[in-house]
């Protein structure tokens, strides 16, 4: 087995694992919750007194509190946009997040060739997440595109920046994006000049292995 | 005659929790499913007034659920459930056709006057959401253009202006085909399927005089 098919083993292994973890708090302790909440409506107006009905709103506010952070730990673990919307939304809402907490404004192009969920849809999204960080972390970019399209039996994700980055300091901390497209048997491009702005382009087949 | 409601969630004890709120409120449950594929054997069957779904079904999600539920029965209103409320939730659920759509945490205090304005024909979106919402559709027209290429919007205004094909790849230089593939990806985007519609939508965006 080559280093990029060990990465790639890991990778997946990371991810399935992420996956089941949210999946887990989702279905559970996520709608128990919800449940929960619907409950203490349903016994509301059974307070009899004004600290009855203070200590019921407290506990809803509790568990509002509680139904947040599980939010926030299953959409770190594994967005859930991405399984019930498809990648496309998944990447638009990565770039409104992107653009709303940074001064740089993201933007997703999408051809709407496909939207069933496909193997390397986790990993697409993982790359564009990846290079959006970098590209704020490096900064001096304005504006950031994402496009997602198919190229023959490939689904093909680029993203590109107005940045004026160094070309060698990004190219080596996208090194474990470039194993794992390989692996995959798909590929990887990047490209970088000084003052001219990053692009990063990664495709993965539609098909597993 | 009390409102019928038909739950489709996966999560028991969450149909169990609805199931409560709804019939305290002095409704009634015309039926419940497990997933997507359940609810679309079910619907016609159940004749439900107003359904109440949650977006992430297993088997046939429920945005997929919930566009073939229309096609089934146009005219009931469909209230989707989410745990989440950021905006592709809310914007796909509105695609797919929901006419509601509320934050399953907030469900307690909002369901229900959710299923009272969806019966009155009206849209019902939880307050957090109506924000994200607004400011979706006030940037649509820019996104809209934005998603097509300068030459599909070159094709889009030569198409829009009455040239035939073989004239459009004439002004632009390209073959016949390559500019009947950039008419076909250009109304693929804008969802549109006939030419008229096309002409309409360069007017309203201004590529066109009326």
């Amino acid at each position: 087995m080559s280093a990029a098919e060990i990465a790639l083993v890991m990778h997946e292994d990371r991810e399935s694992a992420a996956g089941a973890l949210a999946q887990a708090m989702h279905r559970g302790p996520a709608q128990s919750v919800a449940a929960a909440l619907m409950q203490l409506e349903s016994i509301a107006d059974q307070a009899s007194t004004e600290q009855q009905a203070a200590d019921l709103n407290a506990l809803r506010q509790t568990l509002l509190h509680l139904a947040g952070e599980l939010q926030e730990m299953t959409a770190a673990l594994r967005p859930p946009i991405l399984d019930h919307c498809g990648l496309a939304a998944a990447l638009e809402s990565l770039a409104e997040s992107f653009s709303q907490t940074g001064a740089i404004a993201a933007q997703v192009i999408d051809d709407r060739s496909r939207r069933e969920p496909r193997p390397g849809d986790v990993t697409l999204y993982r790359m564009a997440e990846h290079s959006l960080a970098d590209i704020r972390q490096r900064g001096h970019a304005h504006r950031a595109t994402l496009e997602l399209g198919r190229r023959g039996r490939f689904r093909w994700l680029q993203v590109r920046d107005d940045g004026v980055q160094p070309p060698t300091t990004a190219e080596s901390r996208h090194g474990w994006l470039r194993e794992l497209a390989t692996a995959m048997r798909g590929f990887y491009f990047h490209s970088s000049a000084l003052g001219q702005g990053t692009c990063v382009e990664m495709a993965v087949p539609m098909e597993t292995r | 005659m009390p409102t019928r409601v038909f739950i489709v969630d996966d999560h028991q004890i969450v149909r169990q929790g609805l199931t409560m709120l709804l019939e305290r409120a002095g409704m009634e449950l015309a039926g419940e499913a497990a997933d997507g594929q359940q609810a679309l054997r079910m619907v016609a069957e159940l004749d439900p007034d107003v359904t109440v779904m949650d977006v992430g079904l297993p088997i046939l999600n429920g945005l997929e659920t919930a566009a073939e539920m229309i096609k089934l029965r146009p005219k009931m209103p469909i209230i989707m459930l989410t745990m989440y409320y950021d905006r592709q939730h809310v914007l796909r659920s509105l695609r797919a056709g929901a006419r509601g759509v509320v934050s399953k945490a907030h469900a307690a205090d909002q369901l229900v006057r959710a299923i009272r304005d969806v019966q009155r024909g009206k849209i019902h979106l939880s307050p957090e959401m109506s924000e994200v919402v607004i400011d979706a559709f006030q940037n649509q027209d820019e996104g809209e253009r934005e998603m097509l290429t300068p030459r599909e919007l070159q094709v889009l205004q030569l198409v829009a202006e009455g040239k035939s094909m073989k004239e459009v790849a004439a002004a632009l230089m390209i073959s016949v085909k390559t500019a009947e593939t950039h008419r076909a990806h250009t109304m693929e985007k804008l969802d549109i399927h006939e030419t008229a519609s096309l002409v309409r939508y360069a007017i309203r965006r201004g590529l066109l005089q009326a």
